[in-house]
This record gives C-alpha cells, structure tokens and sequence, in this order.
C-alpha cells in the first residue's frame, strides 16, 4: 500500500514540476527579451526581431516542453496584437503625431503671415508717406516717415493748407509738420490694431487660429486616452509582466500629462488671443487720448495766432486826426 | 497783392500781407470821410443839409416875429434910429448865410474845415531833429506792428524742449527776416529796434544777446497781451473816428445855430457854434502835437520794443483826455471873449449907423 501511495505522489508532483518549469520559463524568456525592449523609449517605432536568448540558461524537463515553450515565446513575440496590440498602436499614434504637428506649426503661421501680408488701407493724407516706409511686415517703419515729414519732404495736404491759411503762418511750419507727423503715428497704431486683431477678418484668422489649438488639444486628449486603455489593458494581462505593466503605466501617466500640458498650452494661446485683442484696444484709446491733447494744444495754438493777427490788423489801421495813416506817404 | 519783395510760394511774408491790407483800409477810410464832408455840404443834393437849413429858417421865423413883437414896440416909442438899425442887422447876416439853401453857410463851414484840416496835418510834418512828426508815429506803430507778427512767428516754439526747440527756433529765422523787410517797405526807412530784435533772436546759441540784448527774450509771451494791444489800438481808433464824426455834426448843426441868432440872448449861439467847431480842431491839434512829440522821444531813446504796451496806452487813453481838457478850457475862455467882444462890436456898429443916418434924415 505505501508504495502505491508513493508513486501516485510522485506521478502528481510531475505536472505540477512541469508547469512551474514552463512558467519560468518564460518569465526568464520575458525578462531576456524585455532586456532589449528597456533599451528603447516611447515612442517605440522597431519591431521586436526574435530575441536572443540561451536556451542553455534555461533546463526544462523534456525537448517536447522546450519546443512548446519556445513556440509559446514566438508567438508572443512575433504576434504583439494578443496583448492589445501595444506596438503598432504606439507607432501609429507617434507617425500621426509628427505629421500633425508639422500641420499645425503650418497652417498657424501660414495664417499668420497671411494676416500681416495684407496692408491696412490708412484712411488718411499721409498714406503715401506711410506706405513708402513699409517695413517686412508691412508695419511703417515711423522713424522714417517722421524724420521724413519733419524735414519737409511730405507734399502739403489740404488740411495743412487751411491749417496754415488760418493762423497766417507759411505751409512748412514748424507746429504745421510736427502735427503731420503725429497723425501718422497715431494713425499706424490704430491701422495695425484694426489690422492685426479687431476688424473682422484679423478676427477670423484668429477664430481659425484657435480652431486648430483646439483641434490639437483633442487629438492629444484622444492619443492620451489611448495610451491609457493601454496601459489598463496591459496591466490585466495574465502573463506576469511587470515590467512592462509598469512601462505601460508610465507612458499612459507621460500621455496624460501631456493632454494636460496641452490644455495648459491652448489655454496659454487664447489668453494671449484676448490679451492681444486688449492691447489692441488698449492702443486705440491710447491713440484717442493722444488725439483729444493734440487738440487743445491746435486750438490753444490757433487762439494765440488769431489774437495776434487780429492786434496785427488793428495796427494797420492806425489813423491820426487830419486824416493821416501808416504807410507810404503819397506826397 | 502787395509790393513786397516776396518770391517763394508760401513765407512770412503773408503773415505782414495782413498788415498792409489793414493799411489800404484805413486810407480808404479816410477818403470815405473826405467823401461825406464833401455829400454832406453839397447844397444842391444834400438833403440833410437842406432840411436843417430849412429848421433853420424857421426857428429864424420865429425868433423874428418874437422881437418884431418885444423891441420893435420899444422903438418905435423910442424913435431911436440906431436901436433900429440894430434890429436889422442880425436878420439881414442870417438872410445872407441861410438863402439858397444856406450856400454861403456850407461854403464857410468847407472852408473852415479844410484850413483846420490843413492845420492838424501840417502840424504832422513839423520837424525835430532829423524827424518829423510822421516818420516817428509810423517808425513806432511799424515797429509795434513788426514785433506782434515775430512774437506770433516764434510762439510755435513755446512749447518744445530741447533739439525739438533749437530746430523750430531755427526755422523761424528766415520768415523773420521776411517780416522785417516788409515792415521797413512800409515805413519807408530802416527799422532800427525792428532789425536789432531780429538779429538778436537769429541765432539760437546766442545766449547773451538773446537773454539780454533789446528783450529778445520777451519774445515768448502770453496770450493776453495781443489781446491788450487790440483793445488798446481798437480805443484809439475809436477816439480819433468820434472827432471825425464829432466835427461833422457840430458842422451841422450851424443852421440851427445861425437861427437861433435872433433872440435876445446874451451869448449868440453862433458864436457858440463857431467856437466849439474850432475847439475841435484845437482837440485835434493838441492830440496830435503831443502824441508825436512822445513818438519822437521814443524812437531817439530806441525805446519801441520796451515802451510796446506804455505807449498804447499813452495814445488810446491819456492823450486823448489831454487834449479834450486843454482845448475845452481854452475853447471856453476863447468862447466868452469872442462873445464879449462881439457885442462891443456889435453896439459899436449899431451906434456908427445910427449917427449916420441921423446925419442923413
């Protein structure tokens, strides 16, 4: 009877022997490999070529074990898609994202150029001056054009004439330039503010602009949920895997942060969107401030020059009794 | 428009344009006041001129049938012949000067007018020195004049510091230049004051004759005193016009005088009339003699640009006063001796044809 007994044990304690042979066999397979696969980060992009291992390392029962083993291993190696596909999927979303961001980076900045190209129509005498000083954005290069008028190269506009014609003083005086020359400043702040940020196809491209932020916030946000069903999928995997459970983990933790990051970047874009739209009007009431000092510096100009004829007037007329008058005598 | 040297296009010259159009104003002016004394006493047209005649006339009338009334009762009871001859004397003056719508009247009043007239411009021409009168007024008012229009010209610059005010200074430069010149054709002569202020002010780095030199530095100033000017020349003006305008209707009203002759007053108001249009041109003359004598002394001191405002206010306020109060007491001492003396005569008269007649009947 205790023989028997013996025997049923011994034939019992086999498989079991077997089956702990076989699994570790392949964690030691899974370690091996994996060794090769710690040397590359996120993105992987290269397929998993057959591993090298040794199969001396290893001592398994019987060649039937060993074969079923290695043939287990193959598939798992050659055959990613069981585990989720992780590979592929990774590839995959890294190819789009290169190709979107060079997209992006595109379409943004051919908008932007589009916007600067286009050359805001100065509704004002001085256009001509303003335009010749044009700089590579298209921005008037104002050093220029105000040394310009201040030297008097600008030709007279009738508003300079009647200026001049009012107060007696000649066309190229000196309060008469100066004031040209300020009225082209405040008019290419008030141009550029219209032509950058308010009118209503400067807020078009900024609408667009926005668009595709938005667009890559999702697309990140779609990839980083991907990369964290990965990372769940692959962390219910049967085969102990820790490593690469972990692995899989950080790359979902990376994605997240940068869906995250990039939240933080679109909200960073549309601040500024606003802040430039504030600035813009931030310029034009600046530019109307200006407008409102100029003019009770003209008018307070303007009196001075109109008392001045006037007591000037008054002079010619001088009459002594006898009928006598300045000027001239006729005898 | 006018004379001046100008060239360019667009230069200060304009600016003085203003100047010498104010200039063929006031001499068209006093055309239009020679032209109304002139309608105004042409007996055929002047139909105000006939209408006082004919009041007159009628207050003559009055007066008239009045005495034929009172002294005429008296003596024929006298039977005095002087006393008579009296009588007829004043009616027969006033037939002679108030006929034909007061011909002989009107051509009188012209002909005191114009020796008046004569009077005050001649004094104008009276020499001191090297200088009239005339020259000296007109050096002063040009000069007055040259300075408003450069304090204009540099009051752009008021506001600007640094390079900003160096350039603008500069600039003004040439236009004063241009303002000088125009000034001085007008004058006739060099601008002395006139031409030192300029070229103290020409150049920007000349500290010295700018803080110091002829008050270059008064060149930035308020606004008020153009302001103060113009009220000051626009009262001058004023008072001399009210002289012209105050002859006038003292000239007018010597019809009436001439009627109201008649009655018994004490002082004829003829003589009246007569002595007041002559204090006229007493005023005229006063005013003229002392605003040309103080113009003398200021263009000999080179005192124009510094007695700028002092001399307006000498010519619009404290000359005309002067004048108004010495020939009003003269006038009024000249009046009652005239008035005296005129009824000595008048009785000197009456009594020689008294006796004559006596002689004769």
């Amino acid at each position: 009877m205790k023989s028997s007994k013996l025997l049923v044990k011994i034939a019992l304690s086999i498989p079991a022997l077997g089956l702990s042979l076989i699994l570790n066999s392949v964690e030691a397979k899974a370690q091996t490999s994996n060794s090769n696969r710690t040397a590359t980060q996120i993105p992987i992009s290269n397929n998993p070529n057959s591993s090298t291992f040794n199969r001396s390392s290893f001592t398994v029962p019987s060649q039937q074990i060993e074969s079923q083993i290695q043939e287990s291993a193959n598939n798992f190696l050659s055959n990613p898609k069981e585990i989720g596909g992780l590979d592929n999927t990774i590839s995959g979303i890294t190819g789009e994202n290169s190709d979107s961001i060079s997209t992006i980076s595109d379409s943004i900045s051919g908008i932007w150029d589009n916007l600067l190209n286009k050359v805001e129509k100065i509704t004002s005498e001085i256009e001509s001056t303003l335009y010749s000083f044009q700089g590579a954005l298209k921005v008037p290069d104002l050093k220029e054009a105000v040394k310009s008028i201040m030297d008097g190269n600008t030709s007279e506009s009738e508003g300079t004439k009647l200026s001049a014609a009012l107060e007696k003083k000649p066309e190229n005086s000196y309060s008469l330039r100066e004031n040209t020359a300020e009225l082209a400043e405040r008019e290419t702040a008030v141009s550029e503010a219209n032509k950058a940020t308010l009118s209503k196809e400067a807020q078009q491209k900024q609408a667009q602009m926005k668009e595709i932020v938005q667009q890559n916030v999702e697309q990140t946000g779609r990839e980083s949920e991907k990369s964290m069903e990965l990372g769940a999928d692959s962390a219910g995997q049967d085969v102990t895997q820790n490593i690469m459970r972990n692995i899989s983990e950080q790359s979902a933790i990376a994605s997240q942060q940068a869906a995250l990051s990039a939240e933080n970047q679109s909200a960073l874009v549309m601040q500024g969107q606003q802040a430039q739209i504030d600035r813009s009007l931030g310029n034009i009431l600046n530019a109307q401030q200006a407008e409102e000092l100029n003019e009770i510096n003209t008018a307070q100009r303007r009196q001075d020059a109109a008392a001045a004829t006037a007591s000037s007037t008054q002079a010619g007329l001088f009459q002594m009794p006898g009928g006598i008058t300045l000027g001239a005598t006729k005898d | 428009m006018l004379t001046q040297l100008i060239a360019q296009t667009s230069t200060a010259g304009q600016a003085l344009d203003t100047l010498s159009d104010a200039i063929e104003v006031s001499q068209r002016t006093v055309e239009s006041w020679n032209l109304v004394w002139f309608n105004t006493f042409n007996t055929q047209e002047s139909s105000l001129w006939i209408a006082l005649v004919k009041l007159g006339l009628i207050l003559a009338g009055i007066s008239v049938s009045y005495l034929a009334v009172t002294t005429g009762k008296e003596v024929i009871e006298k039977q005095s012949w002087s006393e008579l001859a009296a009588m007829f004397i004043w009616p027969l003056v006033i037939v002679v000067f108030l006929s034909n719508n007061g011909k002989v009247l009107a051509e009188s009043v012209k002909f005191i007018k114009a020796v008046g007239s004569t009077q005050v411009q001649e004094i104008m021409k009276i020499q001191v020195g090297e200088m009239t009168f005339r020259t000296a007024l007109s050096d002063v008012n040009l000069t007055s004049a040259g300075k408003e229009e450069i304090e204009k010209l540099y009051s752009e610059c008021q506001g600007k510091v640094g390079s900003a005010l160096v350039d603008c200074w500069n600039s003004k430069k040439e236009p004063a230049q241009q303002i000088l010149q125009a000034a001085e054709q007008q004058n006739g002569g060099t601008l002395k004051s006139l031409q030192r202020f300029v070229e103290n002010l020409g150049n920007a780095t000349n500290l010295q004759d700018i803080g110091n030199g002829d008050f270059a530095g008064q060149v930035f100033r308020s606004t008020v005193l153009p302001i103060i000017r113009l009220i000051l020349r626009a009262v001058q003006w004023a008072f001399v016009n009210i002289l012209e305008a105050a002859l006038l209707l003292t000239a007018l009203f010597g019809p009436l005088a001439m009627g109201l002759s008649l009655l018994p007053l004490q002082g004829k108001p003829i003589w009246a009339w007569l002595v007041g249009f002559m204090s006229l041109f007493g005023v005229q003359l006063g005013y003229n003699i002392v605003v040309g004598l103080v113009a003398v002394v200021i263009v000999k001191s080179d005192a124009e640009l510094v007695t700028d405002i002092a001399f307006l206010f000498f010519l619009a306020v404290f000359s005309p006063i002067l004048a108004v109060l010495i020939a009003k007491g003269g006038g009024t001492a000249l009046y009652s001796a005239i008035a005296n003396s005129t009824k000595q005569l008048t009785d000197i008269a009456s009594n020689a044809i008294g006796v004559m007649a006596g002689k004769l009947i």
